[in-house]
């Protein structure tokens, strides 16, 4: 019981002690820059990479969606 | 039934009964663990994608044809900052590249570095940029992945592009962007603008959207009607979409993982229900002794609920722990790929502890309740049949 609680705690020191602040920052220093907030997502070459301003299309079967993009796991 | 006494059985029980419980509490443990993990990742990505959108544009104006968006005539950015209330007007010039031999494709943003902000933009992200050196030959900036991805391929001081013409443009590797920034940036080339166009093989007077703020929010619908009566062929996207599209982007509500962990959870609770109601199960001889010697069936429910009780609220803090450790400090492996995806460059990103207590708490509950559930009502079954025919 007492590992367990040694465990919250270390947690618990990682969570409020951990730079939030600078991730949050460099990521809107290169936002700032490129004015693209979109996430870097490891998709197939005709999945939408910037979300919104493109379309999922796969010219080989245009109709039919491919199965892992990322908006058919996830709710759009 | 002095209540030290009441505990210090229970006591007894959890820790003389150990082997028993230890089956529960490790499928609690993995149950718990799963879904605190996609929760802390999707939580994490949300929070961090959501930062970005105070540094994002307020619209993107993009040209429309055939139903696909086409290059943007770069003479609608004077034709923009003419309306009233609009401010920022920027072109952007970005794009896929693909890179035929290994199937894999980056994403060049082309930025124009002699625009003041923009060059302040740079200094802010990289420090002090030396820009005689930059511009002394065509240079770009790359993204983590991008940079280990040219290295895989012996790529290691610059990178040579074909452009639509046919020509080979070779372009120097200055600095690789900062990894902390990998969650945008890790397959991201930033390059000159004119050096963007001419990979994509755009026109001087093209770009591939423009960008602008409107700083009086009442004014958003107003300008968007303006820019629908000056052009006719465009699409204007504003911040509040794509953030709606972010926030429902790794929204877990409408994933494939609250359907999956409601599918276990009420499995799990099946084969608890199971085990208590079993008619020769061990649980049956124990309720029913402790019947025979005087226990009422508020005490037995009761030495149930707080036993219980015990073993969902340790599942529980070593689900969530072992979460914690798994998505924070070891960076998530393997779940991260679905998250961020797996077709292209690997991206390696250290996600941001972010835990949303109220959500933690929905989960404990949901969790909670069906599993004391599962276990109360057959005990309360059997302790209100009369003790020998519990014990039969």
């Amino acid at each position: 019981m007492s590992f367990l609680m040694l465990c919250v705690a270390l947690a618990a020191g990682h969570y409020i002690t951990y730079g939030r602040e600078s991730g949050r920052e460099m990521l809107q220093k290169i936002t700032a820059l490129t004015q693209i907030p979109s996430a870097s997502l490891s998709v197939a070459w005709y999945e939408p990479r910037i979300r919104l301003y493109e379309d999922a299309s796969n010219p080989a079967y245009p109709q039919m969606q491919p199965i892992d993009r990322m908006d058919f796991v996830y709710a759009k | 039934m002095q209540n030290s006494a009441f505990f210090h059985f229970l006591t007894l029980l959890l820790f003389k009964q150990k082997s028993k419980h230890i089956g529960a509490v490790l499928i609690s443990v993995v149950i718990i663990f799963l879904l605190s993990s996609v929760l802390f990742l999707s939580t994490s990505l949300r929070y961090s994608l959501l930062a970005t959108m105070d540094k994002q544009a307020d619209f993107t104006v993009t040209r429309m044809q055939a139903g696909k968006a086409v290059n943007t005539p770069s003479a609608w950015t004077d034709k923009i900052l003419e309306i009233n209330g609009v401010t920022k007007v920027a072109p952007r010039v970005y794009g896929r590249y693909f890179f035929a031999p290994r199937e894999n494709a980056f994403l060049i943003v082309g930025v124009d570095f002699f625009d003041e902000q923009s060059s302040q933009a740079l200094e802010r992200l990289i420090g002090k940029v030396d820009m005689k050196r930059f511009f002394s030959e065509e240079s770009m900036l790359v993204g983590e992945g991008v940079r280990q991805f040219l290295r895989a391929h012996y790529f290691n001081r610059d990178f040579t592009f074909k452009t639509p013409v046919g020509k080979f443009k070779k372009v120097t590797i200055f600095q690789t962007l900062p990894e902390s920034a990998n969650l945008i940036a890790n397959d991201m080339i930033v390059m000159p603008i004119d050096l963007a166009r001419e990979i994509f093989g755009m026109q001087e007077d093209e770009v591939t959207d423009i960008t602008f703020n409107v700083p009086n929010d009442a004014e958003w619908d107003n300008i968007v009607t303006k820019l629908h009566l000056m052009f006719y062929d465009v699409r204007v996207i504003d911040k509040r979409e794509i953030k709606k599209a972010y926030e429902n982007l790794y929204n877990y509500k409408g994933g494939l993982f609250l359907l999956l962990y409601l599918i276990t959870i009420v499995t799990f609770m099946l084969i608890l229900y199971q085990r208590y109601s079993m008619v020769y199960s061990t649980e049956r001889k124990e309720i029913g002794i402790l019947r025979a010697v005087g226990w009422s069936i508020r005490d037995i429910l009761k030495l149930k609920f707080y036993e219980n009780l015990v073993i969902v609220i340790v599942s529980f803090i070593i689900g969530v722990l072992l979460a914690y450790l798994y998505v924070f400090v070891l960076g998530a492996p393997l779940l991260d790929r679905l998250f961020l995806g797996g077709a292209n460059l690997h991206n390696h990103v250290s996600f941001v502890p972010v835990v949303e207590f109220g959500t933690l708490g929905s989960v404990f509950l949901f969790y909670a309740i069906p599993f004391l559930a599962a276990v109360l009502i057959p005990a309360w079954k059997i302790a209100v049949t009369p003790p020998k025919e519990a014990m039969l």
